[in-house]
C-alpha cells in the first residue's frame, strides 16, 4: 500500500543525561503506512537505504507534537520514551501541517503548542536547515549545545560553504559522544560486546539455579516449539541467539532502537548504546524486585520464598 | 548488488523449506557427505546435484564440457542476477528442469516457467529476481533481525563467497547449470540412463581435482524425491503383505523390506520436524528472551560481574588480534 504520508526528516538524540536534544546528520524519511489493517510509523535511513524504525501504533499509543521550530517529537502514552525528528524539507512551511496529519493518523492527543519552558526537553541551537547536502544541513545545526533554553533562529536560506573537513570532524566527534558507546571518544572498538555478557554456559547455569526463571522464559519461545526447558536450552544455545545479541549490540550503538526499547518498558536513554541499555535494565530490575518483595510481604506468607537468597 | 534479498544459510533444511513454501511437492534437499555410490544410492531417486563452492583463493576456470543452447524450449536456465539470491536461483535452475509425474512445481513456479519461456538466460534471471513471491519466500528463511539493519550490516569475509552449480540429467544428457556462465554446459550423453549420477560423479571429481587441497571448500546436496518414493514403497509393500496374509502366507523378505522402508521414512519425517524447529529458531525474535535473561541477571546482582567478564574477554580478543597483526575492528563484525 502507498504510504499515507511521507516526509523527509532526520532524528535527534538526547545528550547523555541532559535535557538537550541535538539533531543527527543523515537524511531520512518518516513514513506512515497501513499494512494488514495496522498502522506503521516507519523511519527510513536514506543513506543506509534501510528502515531502521518500524513501530505499530494503535490509536492513543502515541502522539506527534511540536517540540520547537522544525522539530517534532513522537511521545508515547505508556512510557516516557520520546523520539525526536527534525524536518528536512527545504521549505519549512509545511512542517506543522504534516505533523498535524501524522498526529491525526496515529490518533494522538492534540496538544497546545507549548513554549520551550514547558517541554521537558529543549532542542539545542538553531533549527537545522535542510539544504541539498546533508552535511551542510547538519553542520549548521551543530553549534555547541547550550543548557539554557534558546529561541530558535531558523535560517531562511541554505548556508553555503559548510561541510568542510573541520566541521565534519567536529560532527563526528560530537556524534561519537552522543551515541554513548561504552568506549571513550576516538576509540573504535567498544570495551565489551553484548554477546560476551550473555555466554550460553552462564545462561544455562542461571536457569538451572533459578527455578522461578524458566516459566518466565517460556512465553518468549517460538510458538511451535514445545514449552520445555529443552526448548529454552536449544533457543539459547542456537547460533541465531548469538547473532541476535550481536545484532542488538550493533543496533544499540546506532541509537536507532527508540521504539524497541520503549516496548520493553525502558526509558528512552536505554536506546543510546549498550552501557545505557544495561543501566536501564538494572533500574528496571531494581523496580521489579522491589515490587515483588512488597507484594510478597503484603500477601503475608506469600507464595514460596519471601526473600531471595 | 543485493537489492532487498537477504543472505540465507546454505543448508538443506533452508532449501527444502524454500521449495515447500514456493509450492513444490515431492522434492526435498538432503546433504551428501561424499560422492560414493553408496551415499548416492541411499538418496535414490536423485533428481539433481547441487554443488556449493566456497572460494578461499583464486578464480575458478574449469571448462570441462561445452556451452550449449538446448533445443528443448522448456529447458530452463537462468543467469544469476543478484548475488544474495544465488542459492534460490540455483535451486530453481534445478527444480524447473525436473520432469516427473510425482513432482508438482506448484502454481508460482509453473507460472514462472510459462512466463519466461523463450527469454534468454539473463532475462530469465531477472524474472526470478523480480518475483516478489520468490524474494519474500527466500527472505523468510534469512536470519531475523527485528529492526531491518541487515542491509547495513558490514560485509564479512563469508559473504558472497558461495557459488552454486547444479548438475542434472535432461533428455539423456548431463547438464551443468552455472548461473555465472552465459549458457548451460553439456557433459554429453549419459551412458547408463538409470544411473546418471555415476557420470556426474566423474565430472565432479575431475573438477575438485583441479584445485589444490584446502583452496576450495565445497558442500554437496542432492535434490531428491526420496520421501515420495519411500511412501509409495511402503504402500506397495504393505499391500503385498496384506495380500500375502489373506492367502495365509508370510514372506520374511517382504516384511523386512517393508520395515526398512518404514524406518527410512520415519527418519526422513524426523529430519523434516527437526528442520521445522531450526526454521522457527532462525526466524525467531530473541529480544524477549534476551531482555528477560538480562533482567534476571540484574536482579541477582550478576549483571555487573558479567559485564566485567565481557570486558576481560574483549581485552583477550583484542590482544589476540594484535598478536596476529590484525585489526581489532574486525571483532565488530564477528
Amino acid at each position: 500500500m502507498a504510504p499515507l504520508i511521507q516526509f523527509r526528516a532526520g532524528r535527534c538524540f538526547r545528550e547523555g543525561t541532559t535535557n538537550t536534544v541535538t539533531p543527527a546528520p543523515g537524511r531520512g524519511l518518516v513514513s506512515i503506512e497501513e499494512e494488514d489493517g495496522l498502522l506503521h510509523f516507519k523511519y527510513k535511513d536514506l543513506e543506509a537505504n534501510a528502515v531502521v524504525e518500524d513501530l505499530i501504533l494503535f490509536p492513543g499509543d502515541a502522539s506527534f507534537v511540536k517540540a520547537t521550530e522544525r522539530v517534532h517529537v513522537l511521545k508515547f502514552s505508556s512510557s516516557s520514551a520520546r523520539s525526536f525528528f527534525w524536518h528536512q524539507d527545504v521549505d519549512a512551511s509545511h512542517d506543522d501541517e504534516r505533523a498535524r496529519k501524522v498526529n491525526e493518523l496515529i490518533g494522538g492527543q492534540v496538544e497546545e503548542e507549548s513554549s520551550s519552558g514547558a517541554m521537558d526537553v529543549e532542542a539545542s541551537s538553531a533549527a537545522p536547515s535542510a539544504s541539498t547536502a546533508s552535511t551542510s544541513a547538519a553542520a549548521d545545526a551543530f553549534a555547541t549545545p547550550a543548557p539554557a533554553p534558546r529561541a530558535p533562529a531558523a535560517p531562511s536560506a541554505p548556508i553555503k560553504g559548510l561541510g568542510s573537513q573541520a566541521q565534519m570532524a567536529q560532527l563526528a566527534d560530537i556524534l561519537a559522544n552522543i551515541q554513548g558507546g561504552s568506549s571513550g571518544v576516538g576509540s573504535d572498538v567498544p570495551s565489551y560486546l553484548l554477546p560476551d555478557v550473555l555466554p550460553s554456559s552462564d545462561l544455562l547455569s542461571l536457569i538451572a539455579s533459578t527455578p522461578s526463571l524458566l516459566p518466565t522464559l517460556l512465553p518468549f519461545l517460538p510458538s511451535d516449539l514445545e514449552p520445555t526447558e529443552e526448548s529454552v536450552r536449544r533457543a539459547i544455545t542456537s547460533p541465531e541467539f548469538k547473532r541476535a545479541t550481536a545484532s542488538l549490540d550493533r543496533a544499540l550503538r546506532t541509537g536507532a532502537l527508540g521504539p524497541l526499547v520503549a516496548g520493553l518498558g525502558l526509558p528512552e536513554t536505554g536506546a543510546h548504546g549498550v552501557e545505557n541499555f544495561l543501566e536501564a535494565i538494572e533500574a528496571q530490575a531494581k523496580e521489579q524486585k522491589e515490587k515483588e518483595e512488597a507484594e510478597g510481604k503484603k500477601d503475608g506468607s506469600g507464595e514460596g520464598k519471601m526473600e531471595t537468597d | 548488488m543485493s537489492e532487498g534479498w537477504s543472505l540465507t544459510e546454505s543448508d538443506p533444511g533452508v532449501f527444502t523449506g524454500i521449495m515447500r513454501e514456493l509450492g513444490v511437492k515431492g522434492l526435498e534437499v538432503e546433504e551428501l557427505y561424499g560422492l560414493d555410490p553408496d551415499l548416492l544410492a541411499a538418496l535414490h531417486p536423485v533428481k539433481a546435484l547441487v554443488f556449493l563452492f566456497k572460494w578461499i583463493g583464486g578464480d575458478l576456470a574449469s571448462m570441462d564440457g561445452k556451452l550449449v543452447t538446448p533445443e528443448d524450449p522448456s529447458f530452463f536456465f537462468a543467469q544469476q542476477t543478484i548475488t544474495n539470491a544465488c542459492a534460490s536461483m540455483a535451486l530453481l535452475n534445478a527444480v524447473l528442469n525436473v520432469h516427473d509425474p510425482d513432482v508438482e512445481l506448484g502454481e508460482e513456479l509453473n507460472n514462472l516457467k510459462a512466463f519466461s519461456e523463450g527469454l534468454d538466460p539473463e532475462s530469465k534471471g531477472w524474472t526470478i529476481s523480480n518475483s516478489e513471491k520468490i524474494r519474500a519466500v527466500h527472505n523468510s528463511f534469512a536470519r531475523a533481525d527485528p529492526y531491518h539493519l541487515e542491509e547495513s550490516r558490514p560485509p564479512t569475509a563469508d559473504d558472497d563467497a558461495y557459488h552454486f552449480i547444479c548438475y542434472l540429467p535432461v533428455g539423456g544428457k548431463l547438464y551443468e547449470l552455472d548461473g555465472l556462465k552465459p549458457l548451460p554446459v553439456s557433459h554429453g550423453d549419459i551412458p547408463d540412463p538409470e544411473n546418471w549420477t555415476s557420470l556426474a560423479r566423474d565430472v565432479l571429481e575431475r573438477r575438485i581435482a583441479t584445485h589444490p587441497p584446502g583452496e576450495v571448500m565445497f558442500n554437496l546436496m542432492a535434490i531428491t524425491s526420496r520421501s515420495g518414493y519411500l511412501t509409495k514403497q511402503v504402500a506397495t509393500l504393505s499391500k503385498a503383505v496384506e495380500e500375502g496374509q489373506a492367502r495365509g502366507e508370510s514372506d520374511e523378505w517382504v516384511n523386512a523390506q517393508l520395515e526398512e522402508a518404514k524406518n527410512k521414512l520415519a527418519r526422513i519425517e524426523d529430519q523434516f520436524k527437526e528442520w521445522d524447529i531450526e526454521n522457527s529458531l532462525r526466524r525467531h525474535n530473541y529480544i524477549g528472551l534476551i531482555h528477560t535473561l538480562l533482567l534476571e541477571l540484574a536482579k541477582q546482582g550478576k549483571l555487573r560481574p558479567q559485564i566485567e567478564a565481557a570486558k576481560k574477554e574483549m581485552e583477550r580478543k583484542v590482544a589476540a588480534k594484535k598478536a596476529k597483526g590484525q585489526s581489532a575492528e574486525d571483532l565488530m563484525e564477528e
